[in-house]
């Protein structure tokens, strides 16, 4: 009979997940381990039911992965923005709940879903203005005169080369 | 219900996503990625510059690529636009453009001129450039617009490429232009006429110099000539550089392959820029035929502010006239066997010597250079040890110049 661990997440949903599906996260699996044999609900006081809803979907898909890459792997996945058909599908939400994944697979550590968002984003960057990148993510041109006049100093001893 | 806010990312995630954006290796449309993302905002230029080194990455985008092609430019520009509209100032760190024509010929005329009008903008935005590096090509769309462009603020301009016309017209663009590099481009009057008084470096490699000599008149602010050519005769040339050209410090005269006919001027020629060029300290002679081994002591001899003297040539066998006095060379290179007498002459006349390299002919008695305090550091180049115990062994070293 297959083992479930219950996860709770910040809006108080529990989810009964199957034991080797929540040890994709390294958060989850050390916590497992530190806590040995108990039906406690675990707490994700970071991660709200739907982003949680999505992580999960996730770890079922991926579940026969294998669970720690070797370092020459990461390497070619850092040098590859290619993302696989069923991820790609899978990340495509909208702006705000992909940052949520992303900050909820750093704090669960889920290191290739957390490269996946990675990728999303760089993909986003990627060939567009700065102006087209801060109305893409909705972010502040936040350059004060102030701030303006610090990176000049910073890079003053460039323009003396 | 409120709309959450959608959230901003910490550092360590930021640093996650540009270094998969960064490229292992220089890329432009990467580089272009990355400096846009600086430009975001203050934490992600933060953070950029925590992982990048955004200036080098500025330099080499402007100055070594070679596949540039429109959208690049343009990219490019706009790029440097932002930052200065932001007031980063990448703009002001651009010292340098190069202009590849190669890649610039094979568009059509309308985009060679927004091409031309992309590098003019830059221009125009960067008010540190000083430095052009132009491959001149028949590019008359592109040139058309690019030489309205005010190039008054450049002051070394490196020309590659035989187009004439273009490159005096270029020069003539430039009235405080100091350092003129010019690369297979033919020196015609037309091009002599317009080299102004200004110019202290020059670099000439040309196949036929036969009347370059003219134009040294205008050019008596020269601290530094390089010629390269397949001229062998260059005793007009040495004597205008002698009459012409009084504050020379640095002289280099290379035929890229030692001539088969080596008729021509004596190598006496070169002593007249040796006698009236005195602040000379550098002097190269590759593969120039007729250099005797009396020409190089007469260097040793009389430029007494000489410290770097290469003679990769094959010298006459004649042996010297051994009358030298002190020298202060630190540095020789030759391609000529030296008797005994002649090295341990040189050694001993020249004290400060720290470097020497025998390009084919080492000495036949090392020892001489080791009792000197020479220790060999790879084949043929011997170089002084610091500890100066050669002294000790050294015979006439004058007693003013032996450490304190």
């Amino acid at each position: 009979m297959t083992t479930k661990v219950t996860l709770t997440s910040s809006d108080n949903e529990n989810f009964s997940v199957n034991k080797e599906i929540t040890k994709r996260s390294i958060l989850i699996k050390n916590m497992l381990e530190d806590v040995g044999k108990s039906d406690t609900p675990i707490p994700l006081p970071n991660v709200n039911s739907k982003v949680l809803r999505k992580v999960i979907e996730w770890c079922e898909y991926h579940c026969m992965d294998p669970l720690a890459p070797t370092n020459e792997n990461t390497e070619n996945q850092k040098q590859n923005t290619d993302i696989e058909d069923w991820d790609q599908k899978f990340i495509e939400v909208d702006q705000e709940t992909l940052f949520k994944i992303i900050l909820a697979t750093n704090y669960l550590n889920i290191k290739p879903l957390l490269d996946i968002g990675c990728k999303t984003i760089t993909n986003m960057i990627k060939g567009k203005s700065p102006e087209e990148i801060y109305k893409t993510f909705n972010i502040v041109n936040n350059f004060t005169p102030k701030e303006e006049a610090q990176i000049r100093k910073e890079n003053k001893w460039a323009e003396d080369q | 219900m409120d709309k959450e806010h959608t959230p901003s990312l910490p550092t360590e995630l930021l640093v996650a996503i540009f270094t998969i954006l960064m490229p292992r290796k220089f890329n432009i449309a990467q580089s272009c990625d990355i400096l846009s993302a600086s430009l975001v905002c203050r934490q992600w230029y933060t953070v950029v510059c925590s992982i990048v080194d955004v200036t080098e990455r500025i330099r080499f985008l402007i100055t070594q690529f070679r596949l540039y092609n429109l959208e690049d430019y343009g990219r490019l520009y706009n790029l440097l636009m932002e930052s200065h509209r932001s007031g980063v100032g990448y703009e002001r760190l651009v010292k340098s453009i190069r202009i590849h024509a190669v890649e610039i010929s094979k568009l059509d005329d309308e985009n060679q001129r927004l091409c031309a009008n992309h590098i003019g903008s830059m221009i125009r935005l960067s008010p540190n450039l000083t430095e052009l590096r132009v491959e001149v090509e028949k590019m008359q769309p592109f040139f058309s617009v690019f030489l309205r462009v005010n190039l008054s603020n450049i002051r070394r301009l490196f020309i590659r490429q035989n187009h004439v016309s273009l490159a005096v017209k270029l020069v003539q663009s430039m009235p405080f232009l100091e350092e003129l590099d010019l690369d297979h481009t033919e020196m015609t009057s037309d091009l002599m006429n317009v080299l102004n008084t200004r110019l202290t470096t020059l670099v000439v490699r040309c196949i036929d110099l036969s009347q370059f000599h003219r134009c040294l008149v205008n050019l008596s602010n020269l601290r530094s000539i390089n010629i390269i050519t397949h001229m062998v005769s260059y005793g007009k040339l040495a004597e205008a550089i002698a009459k012409n050209c009084p504050g020379l410090q640095e002289f280099t005269y290379t035929i890229p392959l030692m001539p088969v006919d080596s008729r021509g001027t004596d190598s006496i020629a070169l002593n007249h820029i040796i006698d009236k060029c005195k602040q000379l300290v550098k002097l190269n002679i590759n593969n120039v035929p007729r250099i005797t081994k009396k020409f190089m002591f007469y260097a040793m001899q009389n430029a007494l502010q000489l410290h770097h003297l290469s003679i990769s040539t094959t010298l006459s066998s004649v042996a010297a006239d051994l009358r030298m006095n002190q020298s202060n060379l630190q540095l020789l290179i030759l391609d000529v066997g030296l008797s005994n007498e002649e090295l341990l002459h040189i050694l001993t006349k020249c004290p400060h010597l720290h470097t020497m390299q025998f390009i084919q002919q080492s000495p036949a008695n090392t020892n001489i250079l080791r009792n000197h305090g020479f220790t060999q550091c790879y084949h043929g180049c011997w170089k002084r040890n610091h500890d100066l115990n050669w002294v000790s062994k050294s015979h006439s070293i004058p007693s003013h110049l032996l450490p304190k």
